[in-house]
């Protein structure tokens, strides 16, 4: 039976990495809260990390677009897209894993496709680059959180749920899982910042989100994360539900890290 | 399903670098290569990315016109025009 031992959410901004290397003071700060995160999930002595993420139509196009989808290849390259300072690289992934846990996955009447080759983009990359730099294993789970209609808040909680019990029901191994994205953010809609390509239009929702996950709210949070919420929170905005299904998964863990300042529309957090 | 071409369009020229400098180079003929409506023919060529927005391009997708700098458009231009109306409801 494998054990949950770490979990973690985080931002993946796409300039950070090039940020926390360039020696600012801004940088040392964007580090130091990775860092932070970081520490929680190399001190769990994971030997897979599953991590959820919403491809930003890199991964996949609208020609045939998935709600769920499981990676069960032996490696992924990635980023796809322009991470400054990131050279795209192979990542290895726990591909018989992947695809065991799409198959208990379909066992329990959740249906994701099941990837076989993928390139990944920034929305798994950052966070592997904070997060795990020693290339432990990893098996991305793709949660649509960019091109409605979306999968419901209570349904990313089921998928968390069933995700768990899959896990579960494997042979022994120690999981960490990451959940990567923003609870309010706008990318390219008429709510950015007019000086600039991105906005956080709610950050209020970004502070309620962070409160319940602090205090294990997941009820509160799923019934406050309706489409009509997420949409008003900006156009990437989604990027909650695969925080939804982390924080499912990770019921039974204490929350360690929680670190959100006011005005932002993410958290650096991590429980064990 | 011009608006998917437009999609179609966008994600193309942040994944085929040659289909990019196509672009840039001759975005006239290339957008005569598409199945598109002469209106919308007529927004992309004059970077009306707010006309293209509320058509249902999807943001994620028609930001990457500004970004690689592309049928005229700017990042900081990008932002100046989509921002024109703040009050454009999100897409369904």
């Amino acid at each position: 039976m494998a054990q949950i031992v770490a979990a973690a959410g985080v931002p993946h901004t796409p300039v950070f990495p090039a940020l926390a290397r360039g020696g600012t003071e801004q940088g040392h700060d964007i580090a130091a809260r990775y860092r932070a995160v970081e520490t929680v999930v190399a001190g769990s002595d994971a030997d897979v990390v599953v991590i959820l993420s919403c491809d930003h139509i890199n991964t996949f196009f609208l020609d045939a677009w998935p709600t769920f989808a499981v990676v069960g290849a032996d490696r992924v390259r990635g980023p796809n897209d322009e991470v400054p300072g990131v050279s795209a690289v192979e990542l290895r992934v726990a591909g018989k894993l992947g695809a065991q846990l799409h198959e208990r996955l379909v066992l329990q009447e959740f249906d994701p496709v099941l990837s076989r080759a993928a390139t990944v983009d920034h929305s798994i990359v950052v966070p592997l680059h904070f997060l795990n730099p020693h290339g432990v294993p990893i098996v991305p789970v793709y949660i649509n959180g960019m091109v409605g209609p979306l999968p419901t808040a209570h349904r990313c909680r089921r998928l968390g749920a069933a995700v768990r019990r899959a896990l579960e029901d494997l042979p022994a191994r120690r999981v960490a899982v990451v959940a990567s994205g923003s609870f309010s953010l706008d990318v390219g809609s008429p709510r950015i910042d007019p000086d600039r390509m991105y906005g956080v239009p709610a950050p209020e929702w970004a502070a309620t989100a962070v409160s319940h996950l602090r205090h294990g709210r997941l009820d509160r949070l799923s019934q406050e994360a309706t489409a009509e919420q997420i949409a008003a929170a900006g156009s990437v905005s989604g990027e909650i539900l695969p925080w939804i299904v982390m924080a499912e998964i990770c019921r039974d863990l204490s929350v360690s890290v929680m670190d959100h300042r006011e005005g932002e529309g993410h958290a650096f957090a991590a429980w064990q | 399903m011009s608006v998917h071409e437009i999609n179609r369009l966008c994600y193309r020229a942040s994944h085929d670098p040659e289909y990019l400098a196509a672009l840039r180079a001759e975005p006239g003929r290339q957008l005569a290569l598409l199945d598109l409506e002469p209106e919308e023919r007529r927004e992309l060529l004059s970077g009306d990315v707010l006309a293209l927005y509320h058509r249902g391009v999807h943001p994620v997708l028609l930001v990457r016109l500004g970004t690689h700098r592309l049928l005229g458009l700017t990042p900081e231009l990008y932002a100046r025009r989509i921002t024109a109306d703040r009050d454009a409801p999100p897409p369904s």
